[in-house]
């Protein structure tokens, strides 16, 4: 009793509390490693930057429970190298899961995550290859509270973007997902900036500079700028092809 | 607990300077212990504006490289018995300002002072970026014209951004915008953008408006802060904007057109 007593007493030494976090997801086709290897380096030479050390979710439902288990600690290593650390897996059949679970990785079932969702870093791609790691996008939303500058930028990495404070002209906003602007938008706004063609741009008052989508973009004119200014517009993608239209 | 307050704006020309002189003055008349500092170390008109060049020594470099000391740098006004400058160096450019060192002197007038002003060059590079860094309030001094509504919306961001408060993740820089050079009537006519307009545009609470007024290029001419042309508008304007900085409530003049003579008259 008074052991307990001594240790309720104590500052607390952390908190456990549940949390979402955005997070790549790596769906598994095939377990031969130099296969993995080759092919995660060839989709890197594209964007060499375009991880930090980000976590990733390795996704075993295209596997199949017959083929053999994969070596995860050789994953880890090939993903590390390319910075991305790997920290769990998911949709593992059981014997996958357990020789996952013996290497320390995490385990997320009950099919929470996303949809496979391919984002394609650059329109440089080589001959057509079988499907190799498409990089899921699980989106989780970040919010911008105050005015964002002339001269800054803000990124939402791997979802969508919410500003409640005007964008200034000069500001850019991007994000891999949607973007919402519930104020001015007087600077530029690029949504899918990872190539995500299904993500959209709201505004409520439209002044913006430039919108873009996956990469299709279009300098506002002056004519557009007529017909829109200061209304709540959408912007999305039909055939590639950026439209932009007034919300009533 | 002595505050830290930058006058800064991007753009320059707009009456930064004009304003530090006039802002650090009326605090010092209110009976507040003020001390001014010139950031735009390699031009230095804080000085010329305040009508103490004559008397300088020491400045702000001397006391940062430890030449001097900070009794030694600071001029006592000669209106104002608790308002003192600190000037800028002529003869070194921005380089010389260090975050140590500059910190250092912050620190040290924090000791004796209630408030200090800090007058920044123009741009966004070292100078400006060392006058805001400490900062606890700002003043964005704005031209109402897009160029200068737009270089302040940059140093609003720089300020959101780069100053200590920001990087230490403390509670944001107190952001006042005061609108300089102001006339209502060019304002209506389409030539200026209007109070409202501006402040649309920056998003930041209205601290005041100055009008647009000879009496500051006589004032700076004269070397006597234009707060004390005592009974023009310029005057009145800076004197509304610190007692609004002090917590006072008192409704927004000069953004107005003034009734004409015949008018007055016949109460049109």
């Amino acid at each position: 009793m008074s052991k307990i007593a001594a240790t309720a007493s104590d500052t607390p030494a952390f908190d456990l509390k549940g949390s979402t976090f955005p997070m790549l997801i790596l769906y598994l086709y095939s377990t031969d490693l130099s296969a993995i290897e080759q092919q995660v380096q060839a989709r890197m030479l594209s964007a060499p930057d375009l991880f930090s050390y980000d976590p990733v979710v390795l996704d075993m439902s295209k596997l199949g429970n017959q083929q053999e288990t994969p070596d995860y600690a050789a994953i880890r290593t090939i993903l590390h190298s390319h910075k991305l650390v790997l920290v769990g897996v998911a949709n593992a059949g059981e014997e996958h899961a357990e020789a996952a679970q013996k290497v320390g990785l995490g385990l997320f079932n009950g099919g929470v995550l996303t949809k496979p969702r391919v984002a394609e870093p650059a329109p440089v791609e080589e001959a057509p290859q079988p499907p190799a790691e498409p990089v899921a996008i699980s989106r989780v939303a970040r919010i911008i509270t105050s005015p964002v500058r002339t001269g800054q930028q803000i990124y939402a990495k791997g979802g969508d973007l919410i500003v409640l404070a005007p964008v200034s002209a000069g500001a850019e906003v991007l994000a891999d997902g949607n973007i919402h602007v519930y104020a001015s938008l007087r600077g530029r706004a690029l949504a899918g900036a990872r190539g995500d063609e299904s993500a959209r741009i709201f505004i409520r008052s439209m002044e913006a500079e430039l919108i873009s989508i996956a990469g299709s973009y279009k300098a506002i004119n002056e004519e557009l700028s007529r017909e829109m200014h200061g209304k709540a517009v959408q912007a999305y993608l039909v055939d590639e092809q950026l439209r932009i239209e007034v919300m009533a | 607990m002595a505050k830290v307050i930058v006058v800064t704006s991007g753009k320059g020309g707009v009456g930064k300077t004009t304003t530090s002189a006039s802002f650090a003055t009326g605090l010092a008349l209110q009976g507040h212990k003020v001390a001014v500092l010139d950031f735009d170390v390699g031009l230095r008109n804080l000085d010329l504006i305040m009508g103490c060049e004559r008397r300088v020594v020491y400045d702000f470099v001397n006391v940062i490289n430890q030449e001097a000391t900070l009794k030694q740098a600071l001029i006592k006004d000669k209106h104002c018995d608790n308002l003192y400058i600190l000037p800028a160096s002529q003869t070194r450019d921005k380089d010389a300002l260090t975050v140590e060192g500059v910190e250092r002197v912050i620190d040290e007038l924090k000791e004796s002072f209630d408030y200090i002003v800090c007058d920044s060059p123009a741009g966004i590079e070292k100078g400006a970026i060392m006058a805001l860094y400490f900062a606890d309030e700002a003043l964005v001094v704005t031209n109402p014209e897009v160029s200068s509504v737009r270089d302040s919306d940059r140093i609003l961001g720089m300020l959101s951004a780069k100053s200590r408060r920001a990087e230490k993740g403390e509670s944001p820089v107190k952001e006042h915008l005061l609108v300089t050079r102001y006339s209502p009537k060019r304002a209506k006519n389409g030539e200026m953008l209007s109070v409202a307009d501006v402040q649309e545009i920056l998003n930041v609470p209205l601290l005041g408006v100055i009008p647009e007024s000879e009496v500051v290029l006589q004032a700076s001419n004269a070397g006597a802060p234009a707060i004390h042309q005592n009974g023009s508008d310029v005057s009145e304007a800076y004197g509304d904007a610190i007692a609004r900085f002090l917590g006072e409530e008192r409704p927004m003049r000069f953004t107005t057109e003034k009734p004409g003579l015949l008018q007055r008259l016949f109460g049109g």
